[in-house]
């Protein structure tokens, strides 16, 4: 079965491949180990056994945050926004997930949406200069947002 | 054998064994037919249940449980659930939510069509896989919303009315119905979508009128059964705070509910408003501000009383 995944990944693109064998650790390292297997060879879902992976891999907030991106990285920005969703409803505190979350919804234009999201984050839990970033993808006017830091009571 | 090729195959036989009990129970009058199972719950927090055409009562949801036509799903307060298709279209609800999935047909790379109806809470819709054909409708209470290859958000009853009060192109005259009232809202992907998916539109229609919202952030609102939809309507940054926290209730309950946020994400949606009209950075206009569907001069809102 190992085999057979490391298989997998050596067909799919460099920084795809990092990403797929990140997950397939965490995954593996919990009880999803059938799940990571099958996310190293992304399909279309069109099996209720696939949509069962799918769910499964955003059970864990890491590997769902990880997965998203590879998603995205894919091009398939409103089903990494999907995953997401799902990483939040069991993980509503993920800085991370909400960054992604806000910076996805604007790569598909919805600039208020995401900017909204962004906002409501504090630059603290986030390296330096990374949420600033991502508001600067969403072109939200910085004062205003800096001068909203923290107004929610987000721990 | 080779995993791949067992896999490839089951996904075929499953994919047509979908279309042969679609086609099936498209045939069969409603109640003699077979369950159509479409999707299944792919995530589920909170007190979710969800009903079968078949029991008599709601039932706590697992998730990954099946769902099939006919399935009524409902959540509690601070609840929520999303559904995935076959076609990794997603369905979400957010707290206190009730919907019924009436029909979902998918015939990868040809056609998908989904039909719902919402009869209460915060919804969401977001397509999945592109096909030639795509279609998804969605009834309210007060009136039907028509979705090709997008992202709709919808409100039906007092939460929508709840958001709908407070936009300023609403205006204070409007009779609301707390039971019927729709609002619904575009959110991508738009003109700007970087890559990946195209833009979509969707069209909101009651008492034999249509609205089409064809731009991201752009909304209309159906305040009664037998009222015309309000709109298209650029829909304000506090606006779109409240539909994101009734379509994550979660996430808005982990942060506090958003407390004084509101009044700056007014001021926030004021900035992203101007980049939106086209204002450039030393302040001048593009003529592309004339065209703002929030300003009440130019809309084209029909009368409402």
């Amino acid at each position: 079965m190992a085999f057979f995944a490391q298989e997998k990944l050596q067909a799919l693109m460099p920084r795809e491949a990092e990403m797929r064998l990140r997950i397939l650790k965490i995954m593996a390292a919990g009880t999803l180990l059938p799940a990571a297997l099958a996310l190293a060879h992304p399909a279309p879902a069109q099996s209720f056994e696939e949509l069962d992976l799918l769910s499964d891999a955003s059970v864990d907030e890491e590997a769902g945050i990880i997965f998203a991106r590879s998603q995205a990285a894919r091009g398939e920005w409103l089903e990494a926004i999907g995953t997401l969703e799902r990483v939040l409803a069991v993980h509503p505190k993920s800085n991370e997930a909400k960054r992604l979350q806000g910076m996805y919804l604007c790569t598909v234009d919805d600039r208020l949406g995401g900017a909204v999201i962004l906002a409501q984050l504090k630059k603290k839990k986030f390296a330096k200069g990374v949420l600033e970033e991502a508001r600067a993808t969403c072109k939200e006017p910085d004062p205003v947002v800096d001068a909203g830091e923290g107004a929610g009571n987000e721990s | 054998m080779n995993p791949d090729l067992t896999r490839i195959r089951r996904n075929v036989r499953n994919a047509a064994l979908c279309l042969a009990t679609a086609s099936l129970a498209i045939s069969a009058p409603l109640g003699a037919q077979e369950r159509v199972e479409v999707g299944i719950a792919a995530q589920t927090a909170g007190d979710v249940r969800f009903k079968q055409t078949s029991e008599s009562k709601a039932r706590k949801i697992q998730r990954k449980e099946r769902l099939a036509w006919g399935n009524v799903v409902s959540t509690k307060d601070k609840s929520q659930l999303q559904i995935l298709l076959l076609d990794r279209s997603s369905v979400s609800l957010g707290g206190n939510a009730q919907m019924q999935i009436d029909r979902f047909v998918y015939d990868p790379g040809k056609e998908r069509s989904f039909v719902g109806r919402i009869f209460k809470g915060a919804f969401r819709f977001m397509s999945g896989l592109r096909t030639p054909s795509s279609t998804a409708q969605i009834e309210s209470p007060s009136g039907s919303i028509g979705i090709r290859g997008t992202v709709i958000d919808t409100l039906v009853g007092k939460q929508a009315v709840k958001v709908a009060e407070e936009e300023p192109f609403i205006g204070k005259d409007v009779r609301h119905d707390k039971k019927t009232a729709t609002f619904v809202l575009l959110r991508g992907p738009g003109p700007q979508t970087v890559e990946g998916p195209t833009p979509g539109f969707a069209e909101v229609s009651a008492a034999g009128e249509t609205v089409t919202l064809d731009d991201a952030g752009l909304a209309a609102y159906i305040p009664r059964k037998g009222a015309a939809p309000i709109g298209p309507f650029r829909i304000t940054a506090e606006g779109m705070a409240k539909v994101q926290d009734r379509l994550q209730p979660r996430v808005a309950n982990a942060r506090g509910g958003g407390g004084i946020l509101g009044p700056l994400l007014g001021i926030i949606g004021v900035g992203v408003a101007a980049i939106l009209l086209g204002q450039d950075s030393d302040g001048t206009t593009s003529p592309s501000a004339d065209v703002n569907p929030n300003n009440s001069d130019t809309a084209g809102r029909p009368p409402i009383k």
